[in-house]
């Protein structure tokens, strides 16, 4: 059975819709800049790929019961989710089993944070402090509960709610599901990274022989995948297929991975396995490409054990949206599911020189009419928790 | 296809770790419901406990004894359940940071505040490359990682799966949902769980690992026949449709069933569409109960599988267990268990 | 150099919860991380959080850790040449 994506829905630093995104990938702007949002004391010694919204605009915009009651994970969450389920012509039937499936890290931190020494002030506070909360407010406000998860297995969080998303339509247990990842800036992601020492203080790049580290983002990024049945059903045409998905473990470091890139390897592995498709056909890949020494080596030594001397085109396009975390599989799935709709390229900003043991170089330019059939993106996280889409031209 | 426990370890508020005897003392508790510590180094050295928080060594104990009991070295899949993940963690890092106003800080329990630490340290300590996740959506966090399990093994992408449910319970966390009416006002027996006349329950806690399989061994404990659950219920009718429904697709009717386990936590709201099932659907099935052994958290569903795979096992229903004092000698054990009229959740088991 | 010696030592076990080590059971010339004691990366950026804390000392280039905390001595060492409390 296969399993297609019908909608799209995205927030990032670059832009709070579909369109907004596209603009700021063609024309190479990126959204990572100084913190203002966010309360630190770090703001002015870090930068971040921040959306310049507070949670009171995105609360009113979206019409959510009572404003500063969600947290910031949930609104952008509703945001991108609505967005994709509107893309896709989405609507209730009860002939049709929906679902929600979300991943995130944070869920909803940033309200912890204010209330957790006052609960005085606001004692429901802990009632959205778990991930699930996040699921639970997205499928109310789309009023679809035939299924709902979580997951939270870090960085790679946003790519498995896609993963269990397409293997419930192939087991039959949903129809359509709505599924994406969100994860908002907090002080508490901020001071964590910062105690990893991985954050560069000016915009990242991205498999550059000089790359310092990573900077974070925040942000929401959702699809709507369907089965073949619900498609037939209401005459709506796809924009593409979820051909592959993949998920392994490295095993080797609670926060860093292993020199030979096991797990990344295993898991653009298993995706082409279940996509049926070879290294070859493999037309574009969107990177985890966090731009953390660490990460850049090891990705791109995974890359070329299995590619050997073709690496596909690539980039990362986290030097537009910093490092969104839970959120990062969500949104650059969109970006995969865009450069099949457009036949585009998306550029590895801010890069100069390979990594001397790789001599990978990125794209660095929008390309355009390349033809592209196969694309894949990947996300890894702590704990070795890596994961593989493969996107398919219909 | 048919899935089998085939191996079952649960470290929880009671004596339930590698125990000779199956429930036969019990702990009485008052407020928080803290589970009963092995000696851990007897299973870990100094250098890799020095890191692991409660939910880490309770979490890494049952996972790896599981894996041993059931002889599986490599399992095809380490799913994992939590509804709040590493709160102890997470809580000394938030503090830390408040306090100090961003000062400095320990990047160890930074790392270790992500659910999936749980997950991951099984698969670290395992060198297990194959696929993982830990599952967060509160009282169904375990049953998803369940469900995921049974799919992959209909799938065919694995015959052994690691599955288990994990939650900690910290002072801290505790006096926070105090605020929000979810615990009893004053100190409450966990022993008089079906005598209470007030709203609010006794939180808990504790990790229950399973090996479950396609094949059956020789250590089997249980045939799992069916999981399902409802994040959304209208009405006791929509309800009692639920469990005819998911029985006649399974080609069971409610005289095969011989025990119900129920969610029954002593919040006297919460606890009526437990009495009012047990009186009407199931009123000629035994009734058992599991959370004043546990106490109430996120994957207590998890504690309650890890007792109804050994009664099937020992032949045995704890007098503890039992509602009513009916004799019984189970061949097949339905648990279910609800949140606040939200998140049903029905597994049936049978003996393997 | 010696009372540094042992309150290195000292805050070393409480930084990386070693409590069941006794100060003495830690070599000043073994190496703190593999063959030795067995330390890894994140103990390393444990290790720099107690130099800022303690010492007033901002290591920039994690990378430089290997070298400071290659034994109880050359820490001890870095410690005296930057400290600045």
């Amino acid at each position: 059975m296969k399993v297609y994506v019908s909608g799209i829905g995205l927030i990032s630093a670059i832009g709070r819709t579909i369109d907004e995104n596209l603009i700021s990938l063609r024309e190479k702007k990126t959204g990572i800049t100084k913190i203002e949002i966010l309360k630190t004391i770090h703001s002015d010694k870090n930068v971040a790929g921040e959306i310049k919204l507070t949670n009171e605009e995105l609360s009113k915009d979206l019409n959510t019961p009572e404003v500063n009651s969600y947290p910031r994970t949930t609104l952008l969450a509703i945001h991108a989710a609505k967005e994709a389920y509107k893309n896709a012509g989405l609507e209730n039937d009860s002939n049709f089993r929906t679902g929600v499936i979300i991943g995130t890290t944070v869920g909803g931190m940033d309200r912890s944070e204010i209330y957790y020494k006052n609960p005085k002030e606001n004692s429901d506070f802990i009632r959205t402090h778990h991930c699930g909360f996040i699921t639970e407010k997205v499928a109310e406000y789309l009023n679809a509960f035939d299924m709902i998860s979580t997951i939270s297995t870090a960085c790679s969080s946003g790519l498995n709610s896609m993963l269990l998303g397409a293997r419930l339509i192939k087991n039959n247990m949903l129809d359509r599901v709505v599924v994406g990842g969100t994860d908002s800036l907090s002080r508490f992601t901020l001071n964590g990274f910062k105690t990893l020492m991985i954050l560069d203080p000016e915009i990242c790049a991205p498999f550059d022989k000089n790359r310092k580290g990573l900077n974070l983002g925040e942000g929401a990024g959702f699809l709507i995948i369907e089965s073949e049945r619900s498609l037939e059903k209401r005459g709506k045409d796809p924009i593409c297929e979820l051909s592959g998905y993949g998920n392994a473990n490295d095993a080797f470091h609670q926060t860093a991975s292993t020199e030979d890139g096991t797990g990344p390897y295993l898991s653009m592995e298993k995706a082409l396995k279940v996509a049926n498709l070879k290294p070859e056909d493999i037309d574009y890949i969107n990177v985890h490409g966090t731009g953390t020494n660490n990460n850049d080596i090891t990705e791109g030594i995974a890359l070329k054990r299995l590619f050997k001397n073709n690496v596909p085109l690539f980039s990362s396009t986290k030097s537009f949206t910093g490092h969104t975390l839970g959120a990062s599989g969500g949104i650059e799935a969109v970006f995969s599911v865009l450069s099949i709709k457009h036949d585009l390229i998306f550029p590895n900003i801010n890069f100069s020189e390979p990594i001397e043991e790789l001599g990978l170089i990125p794209v660095t330019e929008v390309l355009e009419g390349k033809g592209i059939r196969n694309v894949m993106t990947n996300s890894f996280g702590f704990g070795g928790n890596d994961s593989t889409l493969i996107f398919s031209k219909i | 296809m048919a899935i089998y426990i085939n191996a079952s370890q649960a470290i929880s508020p009671q004596l339930t770790f590698q125990q000779d005897k199956f429930l036969d003392e019990v702990k009485e508790y008052s407020t928080l419901m803290i589970s009963v510590q092995p000696d851990f180094k007897d299973f870990f050295n100094i250098m890799e406990l020095r890191r692991m928080s409660r939910i880490m060594k309770i979490n890494n104990t049952t996972a790896l004894e599981s894996l041993k009991e059931a002889g599986i070295d490599n399992p095809g899949a380490i799913n994992t359940g939590t509804g709040n993940g590493c709160i102890e963690d997470t809580e000394k890092f938030l503090n830390k940071m408040l306090d100090t106003n961003e000062g400095f800080l320990n990047p160890t329990t930074f790392i270790q505040s992500t659910h999936n630490t749980l997950g991951a340290q099984i698969a670290l300590n395992k060198k297990c490359h194959n696929y993982n996740i830990t599952y967060v959506q509160k009282t169904l966090s375990f049953e998803w990682a369940l469900l995921d399990s049974i799919m992959l093994i209909n799938e065919g992408e694995a015959d052994n799966i690691l599955v288990g449910g994990i939650d900690e319970i910290t002072k801290e966390n505790y006096e926070l949902k105090k605020n929000l009416n979810l615990w009893k006002k004053e100190p409450f027996s966990n022993l008089e769980l079906l005598n209470s006349t007030t709203n609010g329950t006794i939180p808990g806690e504790g990790a229950a690992f399973f090996v479950i399989s396609s094949e059956k061994s020789e250590n089997c404990y249980a045939k799992i026949e069916f999981l399902n659950f409802k994040h959304r219920i209208n009405g006791f009718d929509d309800l009692s449709s639920f469990f005819n429904a998911n029985l006649q697709a399974n080609n069971l009717t409610i005289a095969d069933i011989d025990l119900v386990l129920y969610g029954i936590n002593g919040d006297v709201t919460e606890d009526k569409v437990y009495y009012e099932l047990k009186d009407s659907v199931f009123k000629d099935v035994a009734g058992g109960y599991f959370k004043h052994l546990s106490g109430e958290f996120d994957t207590s569903s998890a504690f309650a599988l890890w007792l109804a795979s050994n009664i099937l096992k020992n032949n045995q229903v704890p007098e503890i267990v039992k509602i009513d004092k009916k004799e019984v000698q189970p061949d097949r054990i339905l648990i279910y268990n609800q949140d606040n009229n939200k998140n049903h959740s029905i597994i049936v088991l049978s003996k393997c | 150099m010696n009372e540094l010696i042992k309150n290195i030592k000292e805050q070393v076990i409480e930084q990386l919860n070693l409590e069941d080590l006794s100060p003495d059971e830690i070599s000043e010339t073994e190496s703190l991380f593999g063959e030795g004691l067995g330390l890894d990366s994140i103990d390393a950026l444990e290790l720099m959080v107690l130099l800022e804390r303690e010492y007033g000392i901002k290591v920039e280039n994690p990378a430089d850790g290997k070298e400071i905390f290659s034994s109880i001595n050359s820490m001890a060492e870095f410690i005296e040449a930057n400290r600045k409390k």
